[in-house]
């Protein structure tokens, strides 16, 4: 069999099918340069997500009411231990609870997770609309903005028990992928205590430029919550 | 058993059989995680002398998890070969770590045969990096579905093709683009994004159509969602060719899975039913470190222990493919590309040893401390361990899983270096198409749209 001697390399069209990085070309067995640095400089925008801290005055510039840190000392005992990102630190736990004094039907929670550009990036946008929301929904009753650093998902549950919470909104940053470091998530759970897992939880997620957009977002989020207090539940049986 | 000694003027004592296994391990952050790791540097290798001189007959009496309460337990005792058990049990895990380096592959395979899972998650951790490697590399393990892979000289592949919506075409684009780099002789296997049995049958038709139908390539196909799943989208008319499972090495920890042995069984006679094209294996099985940890299943046993007692359950059921996904679990199991890269060496020598047909997934998520070049020293190790298999992604990027894996190049440069090739059908079909001649990648290699242009004689 004799195979054509000049094939005419067409553009195939096939890359506007997927997101995957397909049709890219090749250097010998290896990628070209420009996909090899461009694949390479995604990973390091990942990267620094997950590794750079949140300026000392972020919590500030947003508006929280207080800002607390978990257990965790810092970046690698985060990522190594866990549990100690899912526990308020004992000198931060007054502060904690002290916003749920008088009663607390939200308390709104801005957690660093995996990545601090999805929170720098998002947040800002997202918080001002949800706050105004909320508050139409549970005039006088909305705590926080309570920022919280180096902090699991799971400390929702020690968060809700030291104020008291009816309903803890959770804006958190996702483990970074390559597509985008900034993709953030909103959990929401109806009394968050502890033993609760992510089946007592609902979660919205994939919030970023190319994802779910942050003002549709807010909307959303809304809705969910007004969900949990007319059916007093949450989680994996429980749709808004 | 002795379980205290002094190193260097220093005493150091151990609470049992177990606690002198996890203290004798290399380090890794899910020992840490779980409290079982040795303290100093110096305990671990006090905890390594005395491991050396355990004899293998221990692990035979002392299972990790007794087998009255644990089924995982159970398959791996009642598999082992009588002869080969005997043969073996007198020797101390030193004098196996040596007589499996001295030794050829199909005697150390032999051996294999009647040792348990603990006593050769043991002798792995008595190896260096360099006896994993060798010692892996003279184990051969071939096995045939649609092709053969494992066999001498050659290197495959599963080609991974997922899209984050389980969108077909998109599927199908990527699936091009790995088989132009001759990516996909062990498998093309997608990760579905919804796992309802629906989306699930029309992924298994929908690639089955194109992979088998329209361009005849010898090969299998698989998507892997939950086994109950793959077997109800089987009842439905979807087509496969392997049905995939990830298992956990204990009892509690296949139960957070949701499988029990029996659905294994009824898997592997399910895709079998009414084929006559398929060869002896049909399963396909995915582990990793520290899974049985994350599910709280570990009963206080190391993770490598754990990952080995996969491997056993594995052996009982002669799968197609195994797949140790290395990395994926996060940076509280494996921290960095240090313990990424010894893990994997490890558990392709464990899987080898047990005599299974070891793939691995050689990859990371973006919260480890690991970075491409980790994943490509890993690749290149494991090539010259004669590993089976690994992944291909497009350009290492996984769109659905969010985690990066090895590529496309990295198999076609894998080949390239150590001068293999794929399963021998694939490598045919790849030559017929024109994308490989004589053993090198031809001008139209890697070119997505070769597929839809036709062959010219």
């Amino acid at each position: 069999m004799d195979l054509d001697p000049q094939p005419i390399r067409l553009a195939s069209g096939l890359s506007t099918l997927t997101p995957a990085r397909i049709d890219r070309g090749r250097a010998g067995a290896r990628p070209r340069t420009a996909e090899l640095l461009l694949f390479r400089a995604d990973h390091a925008a990942a990267r620094d997500a997950v590794l750079t801290e949140l300026p000392e005055d972020f919590p500030d510039q947003l508006g929280c009411v207080a800002s607390v840190r978990t257990c965790s000392a810092d970046r690698r005992e985060y990522l190594l231990r866990p549990d100690l990102g899912r526990r308020i630190r004992l000198g931060d736990e007054q502060a904690v609870a002290a916003l749920g004094k008088g009663g607390c039907d939200v308390l709104v929670v801005v957690a660093d997770g995996l990545s601090s550009a999805a929170v720098a990036s998002q947040v800002p946008i997202l918080l001002p609309p949800l706050m105004v929301s909320l508050e139409v929904m549970k005039p006088g009753s909305v705590r926080g903005p309570v920022f919280v650093r180096n902090a699991r998902v799971g400390a929702m549950n020690h968060l809700g028990d030291l104020a008291q919470a009816t309903v803890v909104v959770m804006l958190v940053g996702e483990r970074p992928g390559l597509s985008t470091s900034r993709s953030l998530s909103a959990y929401m759970g109806w009394m968050p205590r502890p033993g609760c897992t992510d089946a007592h939880r609902n979660v919205i997620s994939n919030i970023h430029e190319q994802g779910l957009a942050v003002q549709q977002a807010a909307v959303v989020v809304a809705r969910w919550v007004a969900g949990m207090f007319r059916e007093r539940t949450s989680g994996t049986h429980f749709s808004a | 058993m002795k379980l205290q000694t002094t190193l260097r003027g220093k005493n150091f004592a151990f609470r049992g059989l177990y606690d002198l296994m996890a203290r004798a391990n290399e380090p890794k952050a899910g020992d840490r995680l779980a409290g079982l790791a040795a303290h100093t540097a110096q305990e671990r290798m006090a905890a390594r002398m005395l491991l050396s001189e355990v004899r293998v007959s221990a692990f035979l009496d002392q299972p990790a998890v007794e087998a009255s309460r644990d089924w995982v337990t159970s398959r791996i005792l009642s598999n082992l070969d009588p002869h080969a058990r005997e043969e073996t049990s007198d020797w101390t895990i030193g004098r196996l770590r040596e007589k499996i380096l001295e030794a050829d592959g199909e005697t150390a395979l032999r051996w294999g045969r009647g040792l348990t899972s603990e006593a050769i998650a043991a002798v792995a951790r008595l190896m260096s990096n360099m006896d994993l490697v060798l010692a892996s590399s003279k184990l051969r393990v071939a096995t045939t579905n649609r092709t053969t892979i494992g066999l001498a000289g050659t290197f495959s592949s599963r080609l991974q093709p997922n899209h984050p919506v389980d969108d077909l075409a998109g599927i199908l684009a990527s699936v091009r683009d790995g088989l132009s780099f001759g990516v996909g002789d062990a498998l093309v296997g997608i990760n579905p994004a919804d796992d309802t049995v629906e989306s699930v049958e029309r992924t298994m038709n929908g690639v089955s159509e194109f992979v088998h139908d329209h361009l005849a390539v010898p090969t299998q196909v698989c998507v892997l969602a939950h086994v109950g799943t793959q077997l109800k989208a089987l009842e439905r008319g979807g087509r496969c060719d392997v049905v995939f499972q990830s298992i956990a090495g204990s009892q509690a920890g296949n139960e957070s899975f949701g499988i029990s042995p029996s659905m294994l069984s009824e898997a592997d006679d399910a895709v079998r039913a009414g084929r006559t094209d398929l060869g002896e294996h049909v399963l396909y099985f995915e582990t990793g470190q520290g899974s049985e940890l994350s599910s709280d299943s570990h009963h206080g046993i190391d993770q490598l222990t754990m990952e080995s007692r996969c491997h056993g359950l594995a052996r009982s059921y002669s799968p197609f493919l195994v797949n140790t996904v290395v990395g994926f679990i996060g940076p509280e199991y494996l921290f960095d590309g240090r313990e990424v890269i010894r893990a994997g060496l490890e558990d392709h020598f464990m899987g080898k040893l047990h005599g299974l047909p070891m793939g691995v997934d050689v990859c990371h998520t973006n919260a480890m401390d690991a970075d491409q070049n980790d994943l490509e020293n890993l690749l290149i190790l494991l090539g010259a361990a004669g590993c089976n298999f690994v992944m291909g992604v497009p350009m290492s990027d996984d769109v659905m899983l969010n985690y990066q894996s090895t590529s496309f190049h990295d198999v076609a440069a894998l080949r390239e270096l150590l001068g293999r090739r794929p399963a021998p059908e694939f490598n045919g079909w790849m030559e017929t198409r024109g994308i490989l001649r004589e053993g090198r990648l031809t001008a139209e290699a890697g070119d997505p749209g070769i597929f839809e242009r036709p062959l010219v004689r």
